[in-house]
């Protein structure tokens, strides 16, 4: 059994793909009980996860789980009814192995004797759908009563050694036969009775041998029942000889050079198959012209699969992508002058890479090591958020440090006073030479330092920047199981849904991202939504819909929790925060409802009489909106009275590295996300010309809107030179497309965007800051901001900003 | 050789079941391209190794194809199906052909062959050449007295 780290971490990933699977079926039954189609995949998941749990030698949870297991197969044979207290003790099941997985101890993890003691329980507890004398009885693997197994046994215990004799004697031996054939047959052993109608019909030289298959029969039988049959005294009889198993094939020069060529490639040979057996591969070992690839394709249907075979040379293929294995990863052999880009794009790969011994194939890699289990654990290190912090913070000074060396680089006029100094010198005082060409050397050595300097950043991005950030499923994963509770503790009946796509947030912004959603979840649960009662009173359905919805827009994160209670009672608002003084008649007299509504933001407000134990207490909305305020981001309350509320919390993610191109305005360094970056170009002023009052560019012919960036952003507009040529950035977002006009395209660079104060991201257009060494900030713009500002700047003679600039886009 | 039955003018032939035990939805695509060049062969049947025991009890098969890559413990999954199977059970994997002890225990509790995967856990190639001898020896299971040299 392999056991090294890899594996392990492998197996932890698909158990909590299985995991995930299966909470979502027994969170989904509190509502309504399991169709047949989700208890078989219940069952599914279950079993996995033991096979898992086996792979990985968690005996502890081999044992749990198969108590499950056992219960689910008595779910689906219709045997018992679901039930919740089954559904909890499964869920903290998949707990425990959740747990057991994320802090890498699903192998020692040990069982707690409570959660046993509930399976067992449940085993234990007399079957609802079964009469009296099968429910007392229970089934063994081949799904036969244990005691009939048993009175088999007994059978085969008796008639074996006599049918032995038999055969080897050459005497009658259809009655023994005519005996076992029945018994197997009424079990349901149809190939055990097959093998035994064989024997019976049997020409006297051919019964060893068919013999032979019967007490093999019967050997199973005993081994996946665990009962004696007898067989082993048959088999000492004469004419009874045990199967020989097959030759392995011989180790040849051509074996021995395929596993050498694996091995310096770190491909895993089991991942290969039969080396004898594959042509391809002998011939790879003999063409040193031809190289493996490793490609991954989405799984192919089978007449893409002959296709795909009979165009290109595969030597092994293996189902991946989780859970689904919806995917196929394959090695190829191809010349090594093919293009890899022209393969994948043949096969229409996701991914393609060439073997070079380097870098080890995705999924055919082989173990590096072989480690014992509890050494495995030390392969992996867990590392406190704070460190994470403080190295982001260095790497952080580190980016600045390059940023500003590249501004040197590109910015200063060293280059253009070498030139002049150098152009003088030749004619005017050659004796200066030398050391003006020891200058331009020491500057083109340090053009190369800085180069470098900014290709290890770029590496140090890419190895660095998924360290801090976890996928936003992991943030919310906790919601299905607390709204559960949470509705359990009220007495109503909600369905929670979550929707959410593959993003990933930096840990610091989903530590301060988790107590907004709670507190906005148990306000929606506790106030918002009605019990089944009051709902039906209503005619709305008994179960209410909670929504959690995230979505990453641009470079900002938007959720959105959405219910279809009651809604906000703005009367009981108003009310409440007269009473509590929070604000006077006047001020309500004055308020839109929408700002009466946003009152429950207010330190201390609450609209219950009483604290609950899950919420009223007047503490937590405050919390929520400091928080995400805190994160540069905004709440937006959609109130629906009668109908339900959504609360819209919109924020950018931040403290990311990304990539933007700088310009300046003459005033201020500006960072455009390269995103949304079309064209960066230099055009003659007469370019642009006023279409229907607004000034716009044309390009290629056509008519592109144009601001000036100072304009946009209300900062000091810098000189204008009118008729020179201009530099002017192309952008493009959701479909629209605009010009900015800025005084200098300064270069593209991959910055560390920083958290972003509130005041700053209050700023028109602007999203977050960076810096250029320790004195120039670097405003980075908000793509949905800036087209905002550019839709209110356009002039009046166009009808609709947004369709002129649509107008535009379209027209490119 | 040729094989007589697969001679499409054959009227006398009729279809076998082939049904696959996996999970492996590439070994399930692999087998179905295989048969896919073999069309006179077998029509699929694929179950999961979990529902094996019940759907297997049940099914109306010529021959049981067992994956051992998707199995969660082959051996019993070999037993279960050669006691509750009359049809041929043949054991296919990357690991067989050169794990002798797992050879020995698939054939001591009943399977007809087992045979080794060359091409990877996913057998893309079962729908090229290696599908075609394999198709060979399986039909030469289910069908020896059809399998007459010509």
């Amino acid at each position: 059994m392999t056991t090294d780290a890899e594996a392990l971490r492998v197996i932890a990933a698909e158990a909590a793909d299985h995991v995930t699977a299966g909470e979502a079926i027994l969170i989904a039954a509190v509502h309504a009980t399991p169709e047949r189609a989700e208890v078989d995949r219940l069952f599914r998941a279950f079993h996995s996860l033991k096979g898992l749990a086996r792979a990985a030698a968690a005996e502890q949870f081999e044992a749990l789980l198969h108590d499950a297991e056992t219960w689910l197969a008595d779910l689906r044979s219709g045997r018992r009814e679901f039930d919740a207290q089954a559904g909890e003790s499964l869920l903290q099941l998949l707990d425990l192995i959740r747990d057991a997985c994320a802090s890498g101890a699903f192998t020692d993890a040990a069982a707690p004797p409570a959660l046993s003691a509930r399976l067992r329980a449940l085993l234990d507890a007399p079957m609802t759908n079964a009469d009296t004398h099968s429910a007392s009885l229970a089934i063994d693997v081949l799904g036969i009563e244990v005691e009939t197994s048993a009175a088999f046994a007994e059978l085969l215990a008796e008639i074996l050694p006599e049918l032995a004799a038999a055969v080897a004697s050459g005497v009658e031996i259809e009655d023994d036969v005519a005996v076992l054939h029945h018994a197997a047959k009424r079990l349901g052993l149809l190939g055990f009775a097959s093998r035994l109608v064989r024997l019976r019909g049997a020409a006297e030289g051919e019964r060893a041998g068919l013999f032979e298959a019967v007490l093999r029969s019967a050997a199973s039988f005993g081994f996946l029942t665990g009962a004696t049959t007898g067989r082993l005294e048959a088999q000492r009889r004469p004419g009874s000889e045990p199967a020989q198993p097959p030759q392995l094939p011989q180790e040849t020069p051509e074996t021995r050079e395929l596993r050498s060529l694996f091995a310096q490639l770190k491909i895993n040979e089991m991942f290969v198959g039969e080396l004898g057996g594959n042509a391809l591969a002998f011939e790879l070992a003999a063409d040193n012209g031809l190289v493996i690839v490793e490609a991954v394709v989405p799984l192919p249907d089978p007449d893409e699969l002959v296709r795909l075979v009979s165009t290109q040379r595969v030597l092994a293929g293996r189902g991946v992508g989780g859970a689904r294995r919806d995917h196929l990863a394959l090695l190829l052999v191809a010349p090594a002058k093919r293009l890899l880009e022209d393969l994948a794009s043949e096969i229409g790969a996701d991914h393609c890479q060439k073997l070079d011994g380097q870098t080890p194939p995705r999924h055919f890699a082989k173990p590096t090591e072989h480690v014992p289990t509890g050494a495995a654990q030390d392969a992996l290190v867990r590392v406190p958020v704070e460190v994470l912090d403080r190295l982001f913070g260095r790497i952080g000074s580190f980016f600045s440090v390059g940023a500003r060396l590249g501004v040197l680089a590109t910015e200063s006029g060293a280059n253009e006073a070498l030139r002049r100094l150098s152009d003088f010198a030749v004619t005017r005082a050659p004796e200066i030479m030398p050391e003006i060409e020891a200058l331009l050397r020491d500057r083109r050595d340090f053009l190369n330092v800085e180069a470098e300097v900014g290709r290890l950043i770029s590496l140090i991005h890419e190895s660095t920047l998924g360290l801090r950030v976890i996928p936003f499923d992991n943030v919310v994963a906790r919601f299905p199981r607390m709204v559960r509770e949470m509705a359990r503790q009220l007495g109503k009946s909600v369905h929670f849904e979550l929707v959410s796509g593959p993003i990933k947030i930096d840990k610091g912004m989903a530590d301060t991202l988790i107590d907004p959603i709670t507190h906005i979840v148990r306000n929606a649960l506790d106030h918002g939504v009605e019990t089944p009662a009051e709902r039906g009173a209503l005619g709305k359905p008994a179960s209410a819909r909670v929504t959690l919805r995230a979505e990453q827009l641009g470079n900002r994160l938007v959720v959105t929790i959405e219910d279809d209670g009651r809604g906000i009672a703005i009367d009981k608002v108003a009310a409440k925060a007269l009473t509590q003084r929070l604000v006077s008649e006047a001020d309500i007299a004055r308020m839109t409802q929408a700002q009466i509504a946003r009152l429950i933001f207010t330190p201390g407000f609450s609209t219950r009489d009483q604290a609950s134990e899950l919420s009223g207490r007047g503490v937590g909305m405050d919390v929520a909106l400091f928080n995400v305020t805190r994160l540069g981001g905004t709440i937006h309350i959609d109130n629906r009275p009668g109908l339900g509320a959504a609360f819209r919390l919109d924020m950018p993610l931040s403290a990311a590295i990304r990539p933007l191109l700088l310009v300046d305005t003459g005033t201020q360094t500006i960072g455009l996300p390269e995103a949304i970056v079309a064209e960066a170009l230099i055009v003659p002023g007469s370019s642009v010309q006023s279409v229907n009052g607004q000034p716009s560019l044309l390009l290629r012919e056509r008519y592109l809107p144009i601001f000036d960036l100072c304009d946009l952003l209300a900062l000091p507009r810098h000189k204008l030179d009118n008729g020179e040529d201009i530099s002017v950035v192309v952008c493009r977002w959701n479909g629209q497309r605009a010009a900015l006009r800025v005084h200098r395209i300064l270069r593209r660079l991959e910055m560390l965007i920083r958290e972003t104060h509130p005041r700053i991201t209050s700023l028109p257009g602007i999203g977050g800051v960076s810096t250029l060494g320790a004195d120039r900030i670097v405003l980075v713009l908000d793509p949905d901001k800036l087209f905002g500002l550019a839709s209110q700047s356009a002039s009046r003679g166009l009808r609709s900003v947004g369709h002129a600039l649509k107008a535009a886009d379209g027209a490119q | 050789m040729r094989l007589k039955w697969l001679e499409p003018e054959d009227s006398t032939v009729h279809k076998s079941t082939l049904t696959l035990l996996s999970d492996d939805p590439a070994m399930q695509v692999a087998v179905a391209a295989m048969l896919r060049r073999h069309p006179q062969s077998f029509d699929l049947s694929c179950l999961a190794p979990c529902d094996a025991l019940s759907a297997l009890r049940d099914a109306a098969t010529d021959l049981v194809l067992i994956d051992a890559d998707a199995a969660v413990d082959v051996v019993v999954s070999v037993a279960v199906a050669a006691l509750v199977q009359p049809a041929p059970v043949v054991v296919v994997g990357v690991a067989l052909g050169r794990d002798e002890a797992l050879d020995a225990a698939c054939l001591v509790h009943g399977a007809t062959a087992v045979l080794a995967k060359a091409s990877g856990p996913g057998a893309p190639n079962l729908a090229g050449a290696e599908g075609d001898a394999l198709i060979s020896r399986l039909t030469l299971l289910v069908r020896p007295a059809n399998a007459v040299a010509s």
